[in-house]
């Protein structure tokens, strides 16, 4: 009887080593990357974006200044309305979808309530993931990585636990470059990010303060760093007069203002910013897709931009003008295009293009005469499993007599590894009818 | 023999799982004891107690565990002291401060304590 009862206490005493193992290996939302880790991703991204990061700062369009004394990203409509992430350890993957959703209204004017259930079902870490935590910036690292595609709401509800992953190839919105900007950037970095690429990840250390958050008794939460952080959230804007960071959470409209809040710079440790762009969706009218010719993989793709029409620049009515159509096909290791025209000192115009085995026309109308023309053309591309930016850039004159149909082909290498110089050729793709 | 130890084996870990899922507690009038809820503040959702007759809450207090990262998990310790014998069941509401009527499954926790009359 002495012997079971020791074996009963043994057993119990396991029990209760169990226990503790399964308390303790239970995660908060935000289970963020070591130190090792993004030493990682800081070197993916150098090597992802090369010589290109000037070109590429050049193609962005700012949502705002980043000098003026307050922003807010509501105000220029680049936020989608709040969500509620509920008891599931997923702060990370809402953190991570605001910034994509944000990004797709800069990018293509386009709200999308992307389905933040895809991340938890698909994106596991070794520490973490689902509903157990992860980390945002790892997360769209991934979804970069993996050229993956996410679906909207209505086709993957959220359900506030891990089910079988069913992201494909087919979905809405991919992402076209992330970036992690540091623990803790200056204030002008954070501000230049939300201008050029809307909502920004970030952590917080989310205590029974921040929980308990009433913007009528206290307005800004203004708890000073601890050096602990466990919760993600978006950084959405700011404002200087309250010296403070316009944030937004993701714990349904009845926490904070409607699910926002105004957070003291350099306080409740703010840190690990991240942002990530979208691509450039096709437009409509774009032609359906066409068999493609097959193309050298170990060349350098030939970056002739075509992209389908978009919204028309206005043009006087007593001034002829003349087509320029600047037509492509993705190369054999391209995933994806971008292309970027200005004329003279006009708004740049940008064209997207996403599919295989499509001839995209990219057309603008100029104006008769000789008329400065710059041309820029990024580009992802994919050889031997690894992904990168290839840029493009042409800048010159161009004699505007006649309607021109031409195509692009990188030419010699301007800044190593990946921006080249572009030059004009006929247009000589053949694409065959499927 | 080795099935047996298996069989045997096996049941122990469905017993140690029962055991912990019921977490049945033993303390003695007049002892303290501990109660350790994980996830604190996920969500928004902070762990409460419902106070129980013959049981004294004497305390709350946070620990984390910290990561290599410099990442913190939080959880929530409740410190109480058996008044009177019997048997109690401890109840746990993980809520929202901002949202106190939202009550989600898997978010109630019961714990059954049995208070032995104490030995002095």
């Amino acid at each position: 009887m002495k012997v079971n009862t020791i074996h009963i206490k043994n057993l119990l005493l396991i029990g209760l080593l169990l226990s503790t193992t399964t308390l303790l290996s239970q995660a908060m939302g935000l289970i963020p990357a070591t130190d090792e880790e993004r030493a990682q991703m800081d070197k993916d991204f150098k090597e992802y974006i090369g010589s290109g990061e000037d070109i590429y700062n050049l193609t962005l369009q700012s949502a705002g200044e980043a000098t003026a004394k307050s922003f807010d990203l509501r105000d220029v409509n680049a936020l989608s309305p709040i969500k509620d992430q509920l008891q599931c350890g997923s702060c990370w993957a809402f953190s991570a979808i605001a910034t994509l959703e944000s990004s797709n209204l800069l990018i293509n004017g386009k709200e999308s309530d992307l389905a933040e259930q895809q991340l938890v079902d698909c994106v596991s870490f070794y520490r973490g993931g689902g509903c157990k935590g992860g980390d945002y910036t790892l997360a769209l690292k991934w979804l970069a990585d993996n050229s993956k595609k996410l679906k909207v709401e209505t086709q993957r509800p959220y359900q506030a636990e891990q089910a079988s992953c069913s992201l494909s190839d087919e979905g809405f919105v991919r992402v076209a470059n992330w970036k992690s900007i540091g623990v803790f950037p200056e204030i002008d970095v954070i501000k230049n990010a939300i201008v050029q690429h809307g909502a920004l990840a970030a952590a917080v250390n989310a205590d029974s303060d921040f929980i308990a958050h009433n913007p009528t008794k206290k307005e800004i939460l203004d708890k000073p760093h601890i050096g602990k952080r466990n919760h993600a959230i978006n950084v959405v804007g700011w404002d200087d007069d309250r010296g403070a960071w316009l944030i937004r959470n993701s714990w349904g409209e009845k926490w904070g203002d409607k699910g926002y809040a105004w957070l003291k710079y350099g306080t409740y440790d703010l840190s690990f910013f991240s942002w990530a762009d979208v691509t450039k969706m096709d437009s409509p009218g774009a032609p359906e897709p066409e068999v493609q010719p097959e193309t050298d993989a170990n060349e350098v793709p030939e970056t002739e931009e075509d992209v389908a029409e978009e919204e028309d620049l206005p043009v006087s009515p007593t001034k002829t003008t003349f087509t320029l159509d600047m037509v492509h096909v993705l190369g054999s290791i391209q995933e994806y295009q971008e292309l970027f025209i200005k004329v003279n000192d006009n708004k740049i115009r940008k064209y997207g293009m996403n599919r295989k085995g499509v001839k995209y026309h990219n057309k603008i109308e100029i104006e008769e005469g000789e008329q400065e023309l710059e041309v820029y053309t990024k580009s992802i591309v994919k050889r031997k499993g690894k992904k990168a930016l290839l840029f493009g850039y042409w800048k010159g004159t161009i004699k505007m007599d006649e309607d021109i149909q031409v195509r692009l082909l990188y030419d010699k290498k301007i800044e190593s590894p990946n921006v080249f110089g572009l030059k004009f050729s006929n247009d000589d793709i053949v694409v065959e009818k499927g | 023999m080795i099935r047996n130890t298996i069989a045997f084996g096996i049941l122990l870990l469905i017993l140690l799982q029962v055991s912990c899922a019921t977490s049945d507690k033993v303390v003695r009038t007049g002892d303290t004891f501990e109660v350790a809820l994980e996830q604190e503040g996920e969500g928004g959702f902070e762990w409460t107690y419902k106070p129980t007759e013959g049981i004294m809450a004497i305390d709350t207090f946070k620990t984390d565990v910290e990561l290599p990262s410099g990442f913190s998990e939080y959880t929530k310790h409740f410190k109480f002291q058996g008044e009177k014998k019997g048997k109690y069941t401890l109840k746990f509401v993980k809520i929202r401060s901002f949202q106190p009527e939202l009550i989600l499954d898997g978010n109630v926790k019961e714990i059954v304590v049995r208070i032995k009359k104490s030995k002095k």
